[in-house]
């Protein structure tokens, strides 16, 4: 009898592990690279401690006509960071999956207004997004659909 | 009605000194202190032109990144950056000149990831900076949480082929700090 509750107890956890490594997987279907329907950007998201950030790393128009300089952070309500570089920016904050092929909790900010957001990502299917930006509530907002970018692997010099 | 009126004023001077003695037993004393948290960053690579993120998980509770040892997380109630410095570290080759921009950002299980400092653009070589910090970003929180990660991005400009890629970040602070 001890020895049947010890063997349940040990099969439960089995189940545990695997279900929690199948969600895991699941979640990380999130990583890669991205590009909203503008064009204007690529957006890599990536994993970390546990949740998901996306950050651009490639701008169309990356030069400021007005500074012919690199694009910053000019409309960041925060002055002292107004330099940060657009290239590299975290717009896509602090989501995390729910087991509904939505990643939650996260925000999503414009650069070209300075303004942040809720945000909702749902994955429609494996190379396409609906990233729904709200304030409030989900109905006050707009969605947009981004499509994943299939890379060429880098070779080495 | 004279031995009424002193009732009433007896039971008025028993109600304020209990409510005196109430507040005072509520009161926290805090102090002032400066602290400075240091966290060595990592990445594995190879790099590529672009940012790439360096990353340091800080765990207080187990071991910690203060300088000054007798800093207890948990006693931390206010927190604010004074300045924050960069230094890459391991290797020779590796120098400032080879970044354009470098920004820190903080992140824990139960706050949202904050942007507190950047440079940019980074000018000269060498291979320490100082970085323009952020007035507006609470550290509070996650200072006194005592875990959480640090993400430092660096710009490359060009692609680098290292294994590993390490910088050290120097954090001064100000802490109000409860006794």
């Amino acid at each position: 009898m001890d020895f049947l509750r010890k063997s349940l107890l040990f099969v439960s956890f089995l189940c545990f592990v695997v279900i929690l490594n199948a969600q895991d997987e699941k979640a990380d279907r999130l990583i890669g690279v991205w590009e909203p329907s503008s064009g204007k950007a690529k957006v890599k998201i990536d994993k970390i401690g546990g949740k998901y950030y996306g950050k651009i790393v490639w701008l169309r128009e990356p030069l400021d006509p007005e500074t012919q300089k690199p694009k910053v952070d000019k409309n960041n309500p925060d002055e002292n960071m107004r330099s940060t570089p657009l290239r590299g920016y975290r717009m896509l904050k602090d989501f995390e999956y729910t087991d509904k092929d939505e990643w939650t909790e996260g925000t999503i900010y414009d650069p070209e207004n300075g303004s942040t957001y809720n945000c909702i990502i749902k994955m429609t299917d494996a190379n396409t997004l609906d990233i729904r930006g709200y304030i409030g509530v989900t109905a006050l907002g707009r969605t947009d659909v981004w499509k994943r970018l299939k890379l060429p692997p880098r070779k080495k010099k | 009605m004279k031995n009424d009126n002193i009732s009433y004023h007896y039971k008025g001077l028993i109600f304020a000194l209990s409510l005196t003695v109430l507040f005072a037993v509520s009161c926290t004393s805090t102090t002032m202190q400066q602290a400075q948290l240091k966290a060595e960053t990592t990445a594995m690579g190879p790099f590529f032109a672009g940012p790439n993120s360096l990353i340091a998980e800080i765990n207080n509770q187990e071991s910690s990144s203060w300088v000054e040892k007798d800093i207890v997380s948990e006693k931390i109630k206010e927190a604010s950056l004074k300045s924050i410095s960069v230094d890459l570290i391991g290797n020779d080759s590796l120098d400032l000149s080879m970044f354009g921009s470098v920004a820190l950002s903080i992140v824990s299980q139960d706050e949202p990831m904050t942007n507190i400092a950047v440079k940019n653009p980074i000018e000269g070589n060498g291979t320490q900076i100082v970085m323009d910090i952020s007035e507006e970003a609470d550290i509070g929180p996650f200072l006194k949480s005592g875990k959480f990660t640090l993400v430092l991005d660096w710009d490359l400009l060009d692609d680098d082929f290292r294994e590993e890629m390490s910088s050290n970040v120097l954090m001064n602070v100000n802490l109000k700090i409860t006794e």
